[in-house]
């Protein structure tokens, strides 16, 4: 009963804290340097225009609205924005809406500017809270852990990317992110133990394998094309950037599968320690067997969902479908592949680190027997 | 060389998993096919979100019950993704609405093949956004279920004596340990897939804040938690809803009657 009313208190005060937080991200304002508008009015008429060779008909929009910080704050603001129907190329904004300015001046007390784009910080605000809500109601304690793991790779994320401006090379960057995400994560999702350095150990070991699988199949075939890679328009260093990508994207499934294995073979050795490696073995194997489906799954549907809008628009575009596959998201297509390599590759590699380590077989064994006789 | 790698994840899929990676293999080919249909119903101008939720069905149905067999705990995890899909189909839609989601962001629209690209649609271009997100989301959540149905299927038939609030517990238990790897593997593929994107903006500049209210970045940021928040939700979610199924078999009669536990119940 006690313990129930504490957490009752714990949950309360959680919500509150949570939507302050929300609250505070929506009125932000005089943290942006930028000028915020709130807009109150929006008239909108269409004009004669269309976008080239299609019916796409652009609209212009008279907007009215109030300054929300900085030199202007307080006065009406007048703007100007163009859309399309469609909506793929522009924005539409309505009352309510707050969006960013560039290039303001005021005359006369009416304030103008281009409009750069939509505040969206209280949505991200908004949904992070109920990430932390939800988690931290289902999981407690675990959900806690995870949220602190998360926090620090994401710390390590932000600083690495400090470090690549200021021009360390990113596969070296992507080597020391491999080595600090997949110890810390898996020390905090599992302690200090032994359980926790075989699946380190066969994470890294199942990386490497994985990566030379790549590095062999691109110098026995004609390679990737770094042309059709999304977002390229300064950098120099695709192909590091795209090893970096593929080492740190698989790198969730393989620890998955390997703390997995690992700690389901010190599960089964500490219930029977005479059992015969063989059961092991197949213990292992099954496991690894009920994973991997779903876990490809996921992988399959994280990396395509995100390219379902531009396949959908290049369609339209009298693109085949075929032609886009092939031509337009190989990218997804080898991350998803090499993943999904990754993380079949991790279920033997595990499976034999974890019997390393567990004292069944091998050199490191023996020494554990010989250690537990002194 | 897309080719030779799929090739290799064909004969890894043999090796290591034998039959079952026959069945994951078939598996696959089944939903990137559903996944390629609905594509292009959705290109001919067919209602997105049902398109999506119909091949949803489609391709969970498939990943559970032709990978993983008809049986108590396929159908309790079958129904709990349906339940979520309903339950998150709406945030996403009003989420997409607001703010503004759809359509290309200001990387894409710097780059120069897109200006190519027709905006002859006529498609809600939020409601694809919001497919977007659905799809990401149907494979964690398939995944999670699976495993906490399973899990609770398990224990259930160790000790036929639990009760129902038993049961749920410690499905709920099993799904604290589930969800820390789950969110770190969503985590860290979405690292992968957007590290591009987080050069680019460093390179020009972008401080935190302005990051932060990108519309690329909310695109990434949506589709990832919109897939963590399914993870976390299924779990008491199919750990409700095995236990309720495992306890009450007269009730679930016909979508029980292939299940192996339920055959003989004097065993």
């Amino acid at each position: 009963m006690r313990t129930q009313k504490r957490s009752l208190i714990f949950y309360a005060i959680l919500i509150v804290i949570l939507a302050a937080g929300v609250f505070l991200t929506a009125n932000n304002d005089r943290w942006y340097n930028a000028t915020i508008v709130r807009i109150d009015h929006a008239e909108n008429s269409p004009t004669d225009r269309y976008r080239n060779g299609s019916n796409d008909r652009y609209y212009e929009q008279l907007l009215t609205g109030t300054v929300q910080n900085g030199p202007f704050q307080g006065q009406a603001a007048s703007l100007k924005n163009e859309y399309s129907a469609s909506g793929v190329f522009d924005e539409t904004y309505q009352p309510g809406d707050e969006v960013f300015l560039n290039a303001v001046s005021s005359e006369s007390g009416t304030v103008t500017g281009s409009i750069s784009g939509l505040k969206r910080d209280k949505y991200v605000a908004a949904l992070c809270a109920a990430f932390i809500l939800f988690i931290l109601f289902v999981a407690k304690r675990r959900g806690l852990l995870t949220l602190l793991s998360l926090s620090v790779n994401i710390g390590i994320f932000w600083y690495s990317l400090i470090l690549y401006a200021s021009g360390i090379n990113i596969l070296l960057l992507a080597n020391l992110l491999l080595f600090s995400f997949t110890g810390l994560s898996l020390l905090l999702v599992s302690g200090w133990n032994r359980k926790t350095f075989a699946a380190i150990c066969s994470t890294l070991i199942s990386i490497a394998i994985t990566l030379l699988l790549f590095k062999l199949v691109m110098a026995f075939t004609d390679g990737v094309d770094y042309a059709f890679m999304e977002y390229i328009t300064s950098p120099t260093d695709l192909p590091e950037i795209f090893m970096a990508q593929i080492m740190i994207g698989g790198l969730g499934a393989v620890m998955d599968v390997a703390i997995t294995e690992a700690s389901a073979m010190s599960e089964l050795i500490s219930k029977d320690n005479e059992i015969p490696l063989r059961n092991l073995i197949q213990s292992g194997r099954d496991i690894g067997h009920d994973i991997m489906g779903t876990m490809i799954n996921v992988m399959l549907f994280t990396y395509i969902s995100g390219s379902i809008p531009l396949i959908i628009l290049k369609m339209n575009s009298e693109i085949r479908l075929h032609t886009i596959i092939l031509w337009h998201m190989p990218m997804e297509l080898y991350r998803f592949l090499i993943g999904s390599i990754g993380i079949l590759i991790s279920i033997p590699v595990s499976i034999l680190i974890s019997l390393l380590f567990f004292r069944r077989i091998g050199r490191i064994g023996r020494i554990g027997r010989i250690r537990r006789f002194l | 060389m897309i080719i030779v790698l799929a090739a290799i994840l064909a004969v890894l899929l043999y090796t290591v998993g034998g039959e079952r990676g026959i069945l994951t293999f078939l598996t696959l080919c089944w939903n990137i096919a559903v996944l390629s249909i609905s594509i292009v119903l959705i290109s001919w101008g067919w209602e997105p979100i049902t398109i999506t939720f119909l091949s949803c069905l489609l391709i969970c149905s498939a990943t559970l019950f032709y990978q993983n067999g008809r049986s108590g705990k396929t159908f309790a995890a079958f129904f709990s993704v349906i339940l979520i899909l309903i339950v998150l189909v709406l945030p996403a839609y009003l989420l997409g609405l607001n703010s503004h989601i759809q359509g290309l962001n200001e990387l894409m629209l710097r780059e120069d093949e897109i200006m190519g690209l027709t905006p002859n649609i006529n498609i809600n271009i939020v409601k694809i956004a919001v497919s977007m997100m659905i799809t990401g989301l149907i494979g964690a959540a398939t995944d999670t279920a699976m495993a906490i149905s399973s899990a609770v299927y398990e224990v259930f038939r160790n000790n036929r004596k639990l009760s129902t609030v038993e049961l749920f517990r410690s499905g709920i238990r099993i799904g604290k340990d589930v969800l820390g790897t789950t969110v770190n593997t969503l985590y860290f593929a979405c690292i992968g897939e957007s590290m591009m994107m987080f050069l680019l903006f460093k390179s020009y500049h972008y401080s935190f804040w302005r990051l932060i209210n990108s519309k690329a970045f909310f695109q990434e940021f949506t589709d990832i938690i919109f897939s963590c928040l399914a993870c976390i939700l299924v779990i008491p979610l199919s750990a409700a809803i095995t236990s309720f199924i495992l306890k009450n078999p007269g009730k679930f009669k016909r979508l029980l009657d292939e299940d192996v536990l339920f055959l003989d119940p004097k065993e």
